[in-house]
């Protein structure tokens, strides 16, 4: 009876070495995994800084004892960049 | 600014990524030796391959912060020794995963491309330390910067060293893959293809992040000016500070008036 060539012969049976590479690639996916993961926490934690400098302009605008201060540096740009940079995160948020 | 062409490149690193689990399963045939142990190769020598090559770029991308000062590009190597400390993180543990399935041990000293690329990882595992030792931002980048580029110089020399000296063991990949039968080849070369993407999209992932969490910071600097109460130090961190001119100037500099 006629051996089967090498290359069909596993070195390993399929049942123990699928375990091997199961977990190779699962390590993988785990990492990627992971790595978003903590990115989506920080960029959660962003956008509730955002939110919190949002309120803060707003009563800021609010209270006139805070926007007529006298030695107060100019801040026209600020205000808007951050009214407009937390107002692009609510359009952009779900809710 | 980083955020540009994020979704088409997370888009192009599913469908390689995708499109070479197919092939690995599917279309690449069985080795020989090792039989189905052996499609943990086209994981753990793309990652190993990508975190070597991620870490060079950190060294070029930190000669760059050299020659400018711009603490971009301080931010740029960072991010990218950062994630193929990831990457290396990865090669290790399916690297370990082939050893035991393949050799019978999880570890084997006595085998120069896995000595050398642990001395590679523990030599990049200090860089986040030495960074968080450093307290003033632009000595941090600039100390930083010196390691990145001595380390990323040691990284080829070390490739080099471990080629020349006589491998007995383990199975050579750069220069042979010639040497694969084509469709081993092919399925190869995607699945590189794919860990190389998956590299640049959380690159770019974390670059965005950090970015746009130094533009919030500056806006909340400048509203410390009317608002004491909202006054608010920067941690001590590892991570590069960007100047609030490097974040906010792109919109205010160009302004009239």
């Amino acid at each position: 009876m006629a051996l089967p060539p090498l290359a069909e012969l596993p070195a390993l049976p399929l049942h123990s070495a699928g375990k091997y590479v199961a977990a190779a690639y699962v390590v993988l996916f785990a990492l990627v995994l992971i790595y978003v993961a903590i990115m989506a926490l920080r960029m959660s934690r962003i956008e509730r800084e955002l939110g919190e400098l949002l309120a803060e302009t707003d009563s800021a605008k609010e209270d006139p004892r805070a926007s007529s201060q006298e030695d107060a540096p100019p801040l026209p740009s600020a205000t808007s960049t951050a009214a407009s940079a937390a107002g692009a995160s609510q359009r952009e948020s779900p809710a | 600014m980083y955020g540009k062409g994020l979704r088409a490149l997370s888009i192009a690193t599913v469908a390689t990524m995708t499109v070479g689990l197919v092939l690995v399963f599917f279309y690449a045939p069985l080795e020989a030796e090792q039989g189905f142990l052996q499609k943990i190769f086209y994981v753990h020598v793309p990652l190993a391959i990508v975190a070597l090559c991620g870490f060079v770029i950190g060294g070029l991308l930190a000669i760059q912060h050299l020659r400018t000062r711009d603490p971009r590009w301080d931010m740029r190597s960072y991010v990218a020794i950062h994630m193929s400390l990831i990457f290396a993180v990865g090669t290790l543990i399916t690297g370990s995963i082939w050893a035991k399935g393949s050799w019978g041990h999880w570890w084997v000293w006595n085998e120069p491309t896995l000595v050398s690329f642990l001395i590679v990882f523990l030599l990049y595992a200090t860089y986040q330390p030495l960074r968080f030792a450093i307290e003033d931002p632009e000595r941090q980048a600039r100390y930083a910067s010196v390691f990145a580029i001595t380390a990323g110089a040691f990284v080829p020399m070390n490739f080099i060293a471990v080629r020349l000296s006589t491998a007995y063991v383990h199975p050579r990949v750069l220069g042979s893959t010639s040497n694969l039968p084509a469709p081993m080849a092919l399925t190869f070369l995607v699945c590189l293809a794919g860990v190389a993407l998956l590299y640049a999209t959380l690159c770019k992932y974390e670059l965005t992040v950090k970015h746009t969490r130094a533009q919030v910071r500056a806006l909340r600097r400048r509203l410390e000016g009317t608002r004491p109460e909202l006054a608010q130090s920067r941690p001590r961190s590892a991570a590069p500070a960007l100047h609030p001119a490097a974040t906010m100037s792109a919109r205010t500099a160009g302004r009239p008036g």
